[in-house]
């Protein structure tokens, strides 16, 4: 089915160049990215070498203002190509529009072209020990002395966490009773502050080669003016940068299952089972259209959502529903067609095994499919 | 006369298992789930401690027991790792078809060794391009005197790269389909067998799984298992002893998710609350709870049959693809409990999950079990309830039953629509579809 939005032979054009390159780039690699846990700075710099970091930036801070169907697709395509852990896509679309929404004019001139250029890498530390997708429970303080900000706290499962050199950081200004829509900041922490270290690469079950760890606080000194926004105003720019963090976790987990049907129709074409091909049981006919149902009705929903967030509605509670049933969809579809690979999916050789890890984590991150469930019901009054 | 209750014996050997998975495979486990590897030295300690091997009857120096213990314990060192109860009850599956077979002599060989001097056997039926469908196995199998000369390539072999032994499957043709399966007790140290590299698995990394190669491997005359026309049936006698197992895998997995699950819950605070104050928390434990017991049932009713003399095949089928998926969904659901801590390797709950997956996978898929238990219904299960067209369905006519009263006592059922027409005979025609009231059946009396 065709898509229905606005895609121009610019962007088709694009989608083919970034396929090439990470083809060329990536993939044969990716598996001793896995190994090391990391992926080296080296990549990002070609990502920002080739127009991939940040494309909307305005033209100023050497971006090339492009429309939001660039990062779509920079989604789509490492998503389909099962290299998720490399958080571009938490750069150019959750972190550094942070920095262009709130920042200085001063500020932006400071940051923006790094990251255009891949020379700064960005993570956001929200998430601590004991506050999750439960963002009023932070503990992490920002107390202002001599004209600085000292922060501490302890911030977990910071995605860019090793590689960051710029870290948007949200902390309590407000005393421990303050409200949480007034007592939270955000701030941005430079690799060499002082007092700000990082613990080694959380491991974890998928997502093998992105470099997610913790961030410590420990007295660190920044200057005043690395506060971002007004003071207090955090978990209100937080909530507002929501819809586009949420949207972009469904666009991704959409290509990807879209790509686990495709290799799947193949491998079910190819092998043989019984006599015959595994794809002339009707068992995996009415599996993989199931499949195929479910994955029509993600896409017309989430360009749907696109298109609603090109065109600055508020879509807050539709991408809620999105990143939940979206999420759980591929997770779903990467299930079951591992399953339908048999004992050949359980094999580390082939993708689809990587496709089954990298998809639980999704219905985790950028708040839970419970949270998400929870803010669904409060938009129905409930 | 139906009982739960476990004898002493069983108790005592359930602690024994418990006691092993706690202080010798938990500790273990992750560390050589790091590092992809078998734990030789756990599995000798397994020996030592008199968990694995439990199925050679004693005759043969073994303890003997039945599948409700084999069951009992599996479920404990699994509940610890899946990966490393594989590697444990892998002997259980490559001796059986010995244990199964007639063949005294070579039972009286290889079962007290393998009992007595912790010598290991694994069982080979699948291969590069086949696993599910055994009458599909292509390695060639060629008359050569009293014996046999094996050729080709078998897969996914549990324990294949650690085991003395070697049961293979393989066929004197393929063309024969069924009737060219052939079985064969294979040493390692033989001519012309080699193991391959350890496969890179998702999971079960604590599980040795390699390919064999067979290239002129010559296989003396007593070491023949079964004969051409033998071997399918003893493949599938030997899944239907060992499938009610994997089932007891996923109910110790599960029941490790759930225990975690419920501790975790219980010191989690979120939006002001403990984890396990919330409904929707409560609710999804109270489900794991429901399905592993559930499992748990269908495990040990499928074990009982066996243990009985009975044909277990069904039940197996039920209990492993009921169990095993029931396994993934109660562990996938753990692992949302712990949220982004479950995804950590901090946390024991994604092992769980990547040992698991392989379950409703390997020794028959899903959909192999769903063949088997379709073919079945469709084949020779036998309803209880009258044929359809006899149903009395006695809508509007229900003084029928009722003795004395007026009115005719006769209900005919129209054969096509189910209309029912009262009255001494049938109607001439159905008032409904038509059809002519020959065909008119009485449902009523009896």
């Amino acid at each position: 089915m065709e898509r229905t939005l606005p895609i121009s032979e610019e962007h088709v054009i694009f989608r083919e160049s970034l396929r090439k390159f990470i083809a060329a780039e990536i993939i044969e690699r990716y598996a001793d990215w896995e190994q090391e846990g990391i992926i080296p700075r080296e990549i990002w710099k070609k990502f920002g070498e080739n127009g991939y970091l940040c494309p909307w930036a305005s033209e100023e801070y050497a971006g090339s203002g492009a429309d939001y169907l660039y990062s779509v697709i920079i989604t789509e395509e490492l998503s389909r190509a099962g290299v998720g852990s490399l958080f571009v896509p938490l750069h150019n679309d959750i972190v550094a529009p942070y920095i262009d929404s709130y920042g200085t004019a001063e500020q932006k001139a400071r940051w923006l072209p790094g990251c255009v250029s891949g020379d700064i890498i960005l993570a956001v530390a929200m998430t601590e020990p004991e506050a999750g997708s439960d963002l009023a429970a932070i503990k992490t303080t920002a107390v202002k002395k001599n004209g600085r900000w000292v922060l501490n706290g302890q911030k977990t499962f910071i995605s860019n966490g090793i590689l960051s050199d710029l870290v948007v950081v949200a902390a309590r200004t407000g005393g421990a009773d303050a409200p949480a829509n007034q007592a939270i900041s955000l701030f941005v922490v430079e690799r060499e502050a002082r007092g700000f270290s990082r613990g080694e690469p959380i491991k974890k079950i998928g997502l093998k080669a992105q470099d997610t760890a913790e961030l410590f606080f420990d007295d660190c000194e920044i200057p005043g003016e690395n506060l971002l926004g007004q003071e207090g105003m955090g978990f209100i720019y937080l909530m507002q940068k929501l819809q586009p963090e949420r949207l972009i976790c469904a666009v991704g987990a959409q290509a990807a299952a879209e790509r686990c049907l495709e290799m799947t129709v193949e491998y079910a074409k190819e092998r043989k089972l019984f006599g015959k091909p595994l794809s002339k049981f009707q068992n995996t006919q009415f599996v993989l259209a199931e499949l195929a149902a479910e994955i029509a009705v993600g896409r017309s929903f989430v360009d749907d959502l696109i298109r609603a967030h090109m065109d600055g509605k508020s879509v807050m509670n539709e991408t809620c529903m999105a990143k939940f049933w979206v999420t759980e969809m591929a997770k779903r579809v990467a299930d079951r067609c591992l399953q339908i690979f048999g004992g050949y999916g359980y094999c580390t050789e082939y993708p689809i095994s990587r496709f089954y890890l990298d998809a639980r984590i999704q219905t985790i991150y950028a708040g839970t499919s419970e949270v998400m469930k929870l803010i669904i019901a409060r938009f129905m009054g409930l | 006369m139906l009982d739960f209750t476990l004898s002493e014996s069983q108790s005592k050997l359930r602690e024994r298992a418990r006691q092993f998975a706690i202080t010798e495979a938990l500790p273990a486990a992750w560390r050589y789930d790091e590092k992809d590897e078998i734990p030789l030295e756990i599995l000798d300690r397994a020996f030592d401690a008199g968990i694995m091997n439990t199925d050679i009857p004693k005759k043969y120096g073994g303890l003997g027991y039945g599948l409700i213990e084999g069951a009992l314990l599996t479920e404990e060192i699994a509940a610890a790792c899946p990966g490393l109860a594989t590697s444990i009850f892998d002997n259980s599956l490559g001796f059986e078809p010995l244990v199964l077979s007639d063949k005294e002599a070579l039972k009286e060989k290889y079962l007290p060794r393998i009992a007595r001097d912790n010598r290991r056997i694994c069982f080979a039926t699948s291969e590069p391009l086949m696993g599910s469908d055994v009458a599909g196995i292509m390695c060639r199998a060629t008359k050569d005197g009293d014996g046999y000369v094996l050729n080709g390539t078998k897969y996914w072999i549990t324990n294949g790269g650690v085991a003395d032994y070697m049961t293979i499957f393989a066929t004197v043709d393929p063309e024969k389909k069924h009737a060219g399966i052939c079985a064969f007790i294979v040493e390692k140290e033989w001519d012309g067998v080699r193991t391959g590299l350890p496969i890179p698995k998702l999971g079960q990394r604590t599980s040795n799984t390699v390919g064999i190669n067979l290239k002129n491997v010559r296989v003396p005359g007593e070491n023949v298992l079964a004969e051409p026309g033998e071997g399918f049936v003893l493949a599938m006698r030997t899944f239907a002893r060992t499938r009610p197992i994997i089932g007891a895998f996923a109910v110790g997995a599960a029941r490790s998710a759930m225990e975690y699950a419920l501790d975790y819950s219980k010191r989690r605070r979120a939006f002001g609350g403990k984890l396990s104050a919330y409904q929707a928390t409560q609710f999804k434990l109270a489900e794991m709870y429901q399905k592993v017991e559930t499992m748990r049932l269908l495990v040990w009713k499928a074990a009982w049959e066996a243990d009985k003399g009975l044909d277990p095949t069904i039940s197996a089928s039920i209990a492993k693809f009921y169990a095993t998926e029931a396994a993934v969904q109660v562990i996938n659901d753990a692992l949302q409990i712990f949220g982004g801590y479950g995804y950590t390797r901090m946390y024991p709950i994604e092992k769980l999950l990547r040992d698991t997956r392989l379950l409703p996978i390997y020794e028959g898929t899903s959909e192999v079990q769903r063949i088997i238990v379709a073919g079945y219904l469709l084949g020779s299960y036998t309803s209880i309830m009258p044929p359809l067209d006899e149903v009395p369905i006695l809508i509007g006519g229900g003084d029928v039953l009722e003795e004395g009263k007026a009115g005719s006592k006769t209900a005919w059922r129209c054969p096509l629509c189910g209309y029912v027409h009262y009255g001494d005979e049938a109607p001439e025609e159905c008032p409904y579809c038509f059809v002519g009231g020959r065909g008119f059946k009485k449902v009523w009396p009896k």
